[in-house]
C-alpha cells in the first residue's frame, strides 16, 4: 500500500535548539502509527510540522505521493490531516453538533441541524463514537469530548488523524475503547499518527512505531517485533531499568489519619465523600483513580491550600495531632513535605535560579539564614550537595534560572527540597512522574522507596496505575471522593507479579 | 542581536525616540529643538536654583515611583498612589497646625512623617483589603479611590480648614519643617529642595535591600512571580498583598514631607500637581527597579521643570507629551522588537 505521509530530512530549529535534525519517515496508508520519545524529543514539533502549524527550515512532506508546502494549518486540513490537541478544541456552550460543524456550516436552517444529527449518530454508531449529539459539550465527560474531537475530523473527511497524548486524560476502559476505535478507522482506510510516551499502549495498539530521541529518529520498527525495554534503550539511549526493585517491609504506627472527610465546594460540587485512609511508618500509601475525583482537594486539604469558602467535614490527623485548617507552613513545620500535581505551576518560580528553588518553601529554616537576608554560602552549598545526591543535570552554569532544565530535572529539584526536609515524617506525592523523561522516573521511583525504608510515610496519588502499583505497598482505589476499595499488602504484593491482572482489578473500582 | 541583549537599552532608546518626536513638534513650532533643548539644560543643571528645582520635584517622583514599584512586585498595579499622596499630604498638614507652636522637632517631625504615612498607607488597604477580601480589581478600586480622596480633602479644605479667602490650611509648627537642602549643604541655591530629597534616597535604599537582600524580599518576589507556588511554600500571599500596599501607601504618604514639611508648609489646592499619577510613569520607565527610579525621578524632574523654563519659547505641553511618548515606546518596543526577531 502506498504511504500516507512520507517525510524526507525534516529539519526544523528553535533558535541554536535542533527540534528536528533530518527526520526522514514513513507511514503507511490504513496504518496505525506511533511516535513515541521523551519530552522535548521532537514529536510534536515534527507533528506540528505535519499539520501545517510549523514550517521546516529543510526537507519535504509528501501527503498520499503529492509533495505539499503547508503555510497555514487550512492547507493541511483541505489535504486531509486533522488533529486531536492534547486540549481539547471544543465550545463548551455549543452542542455536539454545533462544534462538529462549527466552520463548515452549509445553511442556517434548523431543519439541517436535524440531518447533521443524524449524520453525525451514524458516524459515531460505526467507529464506536456515540455522543449525544444534541447534548451541551459542557456536560460531557472528557471520553465524550475526545469522541467529539474525532467526530470532527471525521465529519471534516479527515483521512490522516494525528491524536497528540490521547490516553492522558482517560480511564483506562475509556483508553481501550479509544483504541477499539482508532482500530475500526484504521481498518477503515484511515491511517492514524498516535503521539505517545506509554510504551503500553504502543505495543497494545499501533502496527508501526518510531522512536525519537533529542530531534531525531532514533528508528522505526513494527511494534510486532517491539519490546517495552528495546523501546525504552531507544528513547533513551542507554538501557533502563523499567521496574524499580520494592522489596517489602513491615509497617510501623499510623502516622497520617484521615477519617470521614468530606469537602463541598462553594459551588455545591461534592468533591469528596466520607473519605477514611490510614498511611503508616514505612510505607507507600497509593491512590489510584482517575483525575478529577476528589485528589485535588484531598492534597488542598492535606497541605492547608483548599478554598476557604469550601465546606468541610470530618478529621485529619498526624502523628494525633489535629492539621486540617492549619497553614501549609505550621503544616510543614510538623515534618510534611508535598509534591505538587503541577510543578511549573504549583512548585517552583520558574524566574529564580536553581539555588533559589531549592529553598523554596524551606526558606524559614534557620540554617539559611544570615542577618535580614540569607547566607548565600549556604544555600549554594545546599545546591551542591542536592545536585549531586539527586543527579539533576543543569550544566556548568553558576545558578541557571530553573525553566532552562528539563522537565524531569525540575521534577529532581522538587524532590530533591521535599525530601531534605530536616524532621520529615511525611511525604505526600501528586503525579510525581509527569512529563518527566524515563530516565529521571527511574532516580524518583528510587528514591521514593528510598525514603520508604528509611521509615518514612508516603503518600502517593498518581493517574499511572503502572507507577501506583511498582511503588504502593498497599492501594487506595479512589472513585467520586471516596477510597471505593483497598488492596491489602499482601494482594498488592501478589498482584506485582502479575500486574496486568491487578491493573485491571483497579482499573474495575475507579471508574 | 537577540532579545535579551535588547532589553537594558529599551529605556534609552525609548527615550531617545521621544526626545527626537518632541523635537519634531518643536521645529513644527517654528523654534529650533537645539536652542531649546540647549536652554533647558542651562536654565537647569547650569545653575543652582534651577538644580535644586529639579531635584525638588525628583524627590516627589522617587516617592511616588517606589510606591508604585513596591506593589508592582506582588502583582498590584498601585494607582492610586496620587489619592494616597493627597492624604498623606493633608494628614500631615493637620497635624502639623494642630501642634503648638513651639514643640520640639525631635516630637514634632515624627508625628507629622507618622501621620502622613499612616493616613497614605491606609488608603492604599482600602484597596488592598478589597482585593484580598473580595478579589475585587486594585486597578479600579485604586482610580476611585484617588477621586474619592481628591473630593474629601477638597471638601474639607474649603470647608473647614482653609485659612479664610485663600485656598490653604494653616501653616504647621515650626518644629515639624524640614530645612531646605541649602542650609544643609551650605550652598545658596534659594530654591524648594529640601532634606526630604535625602530622605528619599534613604528610603530607596532601604526598598533595594527590602526587595534583594532580605528574606522578606525574596518571599515576595516569589508571590509576584508565582502566586501558587509562593502559597504551597507556606508564603502568606495575601499578607503579602495587604503589606506591600500598606508599604506603598505610606512611601506615597511620605512625599508630603517635600511638599508640606520642606516646602509649602501647609496644604494647598493643587500641591501634588499630579506628582502621583507621574509616578506611574516614572516607575515603569525604571522598569520599576528602585535604584533606576532614581534616574526616571532625575529625568522626569528634569523634562518638568526644563519644560516650564522654556516656556516662552515652545508650550511647556509638548514636554508632557514627551513624556508620555518616553512611556509609550518603553510599553511598546518590546513587543515591535520581538515581532521584528521573529520575521
Amino acid at each position: 500500500m502506498a504511504d500516507a505521509i512520507r517525510l524526507s530530512g525534516i529539519t526544523r530549529h528553535f533558535g541554536r535548539l535542533k527540534a528536528n535534525d533530518n527526520v526522514s519517515l514513513s507511514i503507511r496508508s490504513g496504518s496505525i502509527h506511533a511516535l513515541v520519545g521523551e519530552n522535548g524529543a521532537g514529536k510534536s514539533t515534527l507533528s506540528n510540522i505535519v499539520y501545517g502549524l510549523l514550517r521546516p527550515d529543510s526537507g519535504t512532506i509528501e501527503i498520499n505521493g503529492r509533495p505539499v508546502t503547508f503555510t497555514s494549518t487550512r492547507q493541511a486540513i483541505e489535504a486531509g490531516i486533522g488533529m486531536v490537541h492534547q486540549h481539547f478544541m471544543l465550545v463548551p456552550t455549543l452542542t455536539v453538533a454545533e462544534n462538529i460543524i462549527l466552520g463548515r456550516e452549509r445553511s442556517k436552517f434548523r431543519l439541517q441541524m436535524r440531518r447533521f444529527e443524524r449524520e453525525i449518530r451514524e458516524l459515531g454508531l460505526r467507529h464506536g463514537l456515540e455522543v449525544d449529539p444534541d447534548s451541551l459539550v459542557s456536560t460531557l465527560s472528557v471520553g465524550e469530548q475526545q469522541r467529539v474531537e474525532i467526530l470532527k475530523l471525521l465529519y471534516r473527511q479527515a483521512r490522516i488523524l494525528i491524536l497528540d497524548e490521547p490516553t492522558a486524560v482517560l480511564s483506562p476502559p475509556e483508553t481501550e475503547r479509544l483504541f477499539a476505535t482508532l482500530r475500526s478507522l484504521a481498518a477503515a482506510g484511515r491511517t492514524i499518527l498516535l503521539i505517545t510516551h506509554k510504551l503500553d499502549e504502543v505495543l497494545a495498539v499501533s502496527d508501526e512505531v518510531s522512536v525519537m530521541r533529542k530531534g531525531a529518529l532514533a528508528g522505526t520498527i513494527p511494534t510486532g517485533s517491539a519490546t517495552k525495554e528495546e523501546l525504552a534503550r531507544m528513547m533513551v539511549g542507554r538501557s533502563v531499568l523499567l521496574k524499580t526493585e520494592n522489596p517489602p517491609q513491615a509497617s510501623g504506627k499510623p502516622v497520617l489519619c484521615i477519617d470521614r472527610l468530606d469537602f463541598v465546594a462553594p459551588d455545591g460540587g461534592k468533591k469528596l465523600h466520607a473519605l477514611s485512609l490510614t498511611v503508616h511508618e514505612g510505607e507507600i500509601y497509593g491512590i489510584a483513580g482517575v483525575e478529577g475525583n476528589g485528589q485535588s482537594e484531598l492534597l488542598s486539604l492535606l497541605w492547608g491550600t483548599s478554598d476557604r469558602q469550601a465546606c468541610i467535614g470530618g478529621s485529619i490527623t498526624l502523628n494525633g495531632h489535629p492539621i486540617l485548617g492549619m497553614t501549609s507552613s505550621a503544616i510543614a513545620d510538623m515534618g510534611v513535605s508535598m509534591i505538587p500535581e503541577d510543578r511549573l505551576k504549583s512548585a517552583i518560580v520558574p524566574e529564580y535560579g536553581i539555588e533559589e528553588n531549592l529553598i523554596l518553601g524551606r526558606h524559614r529554616e534557620p540554617e539559611f539564614h544570615r542577618g535580614i537576608g540569607f547566607d548565600h554560602d549556604r544555600i549554594h552549598l545546599n545546591a551542591g550537595q542536592l545536585i549531586e545526591r539527586y543527579d539533576i543535570r543543569c550544566g556548568s552554569d553558576a545558578n541557571p534560572a530553573i525553566a532552562s532544565l528539563s522537565g524531569g530535572n525540575q521534577q529532581k529539584i522538587v524532590l530533591a527540597r521535599e525530601m531534605e526536609r530536616p524532621g520529615l515524617k511525611l511525604l505526600i506525592l501528586a503525579q510525581p512522574t509527569r512529563g518527566v523523561d524515563i530516565g529521571a522516573i527511574e532516580l524518583i521511583h528510587r528514591r521514593i522507596i528510598d525514603a520508604r525504608k528509611s521509615g518514612l510515610a508516603v503518600l502517593l496519588i498518581s493517574s499511572e496505575l503502572e507507577e501506583v502499583i511498582a511503588l504502593s505497598s498497599r492501594i487506595g482505589c479512589m472513585f467520586k471522593g471516596s477510597i471505593c476499595h483497598e488492596f491489602s499488602e499482601e494482594e498488592v504484593r501478589k498482584g506485582r507479579e502479575e500486574e496486568s491482572g491487578l491493573e485491571k482489578e483497579i482499573g474495575l473500582h475507579i471508574t | 542581536m537577540s532579545r535579551k541583549s535588547l532589553q537594558p537599552f529599551i529605556p534609552t532608546l525609548s527615550l531617545l525616540f521621544a526626545l527626537a518626536a518632541g523635537s519634531i513638534v518643536i521645529a513644527a513650532t517654528g523654534n529650533s529643538p537645539v536652542e531649546v533643548y540647549m536652554k533647558m539644560i542651562r536654565s537647569t543643571f547650569a545653575s543652582g536654583y534651577g538644580t535644586g528645582q529639579v531635584i525638588f520635584r525628583a524627590t516627589t517622583l522617587i516617592l511616588t515611583g517606589l510606591a508604585v514599584a513596591l506593589p508592582f512586585r506582588v502583582r498590584l498595579f498601585n494607582i492610586g498612589v496620587e489619592g494616597q499622596l493627597l492624604m498623606g499630604s493633608f494628614a500631615a498638614a493637620l497635624c502639623g497646625m494642630s501642634l503648638p507652636r513651639d514643640t520640639s522637632a525631635v516630637i514634632a517631625l515624627p508625628a507629622v512623617l507618622l501621620s502622613a504615612m499612616a493616613a497614605g498607607s491606609a488608603w492604599a488597604l482600602i484597596a488592598g483589603w478589597l482585593k484580598v477580601r473580595y478579589g475585587v480589581n486594585e486597578v479600579i478600586s485604586s482610580i476611585m479611590l484617588n477621586f474619592i480622596a481628591l473630593g474629601i480633602t477638597g471638601y474639607l479644605l474649603t470647608a473647614r480648614f482653609a485659612v479664610p479667602s485663600t485656598v490653604h490650611t494653616p501653616i504647621i509648627a515650626d518644629g515639624c519643617r524640614l530645612p531646605g537642602l541649602d542650609a544643609v549643604l551650605g550652598l545658596s541655591w534659594h530654591s524648594p529642595a529640601n532634606l526630604t530629597a535625602l530622605l528619599a534616597i534613604a528610603v530607596t535604599a532601604g526598598a533595594t535591600i527590602l526587595l534583594y537582600a532580605s528574606r522578606y524580599g525574596y518571599a515576595m518576589i516569589a508571590v509576584g512571580l508565582n502566586p501558587e507556588a509562593a502559597r504551597h511554600a507556606g508564603i502568606d500571599t495575601d499578607a503579602h498583598t495587604l503589606s506591600a500596599m500598606a508599604m506603598g501607601g505610606a512611601i506615597a504618604g511620605l512625599g508630603a514631607a517635600n511638599l508640606v514639611l520642606g516646602y509649602k508648609h501647609w496644604f494647598e489646592a493643587g500641591l501634588t500637581s499630579g506628582a502621583g499619577f507621574m509616578g506611574i510613569a516614572v516607575a515603569l520607565l525604571a522598569g520599576v527597579h528602585p535604584v533606576w527610579i532614581v534616574f526616571s525621578a532625575l529625568l522626569f524632574g528634569w523634562l518638568d521643570y526644563g519644560g516650564l523654563s522654556v516656556n516662552t519659547m515652545v508650550p511647556k505641553d509638548i514636554f508632557m507629551m514627551v513624556q508620555g511618548l518616553a512611556i509609550l515606546a518603553i510599553i511598546s518596543f518590546p513587543a515591535l522588537f520581538r515581532n521584528r526577531l521573529r520575521n
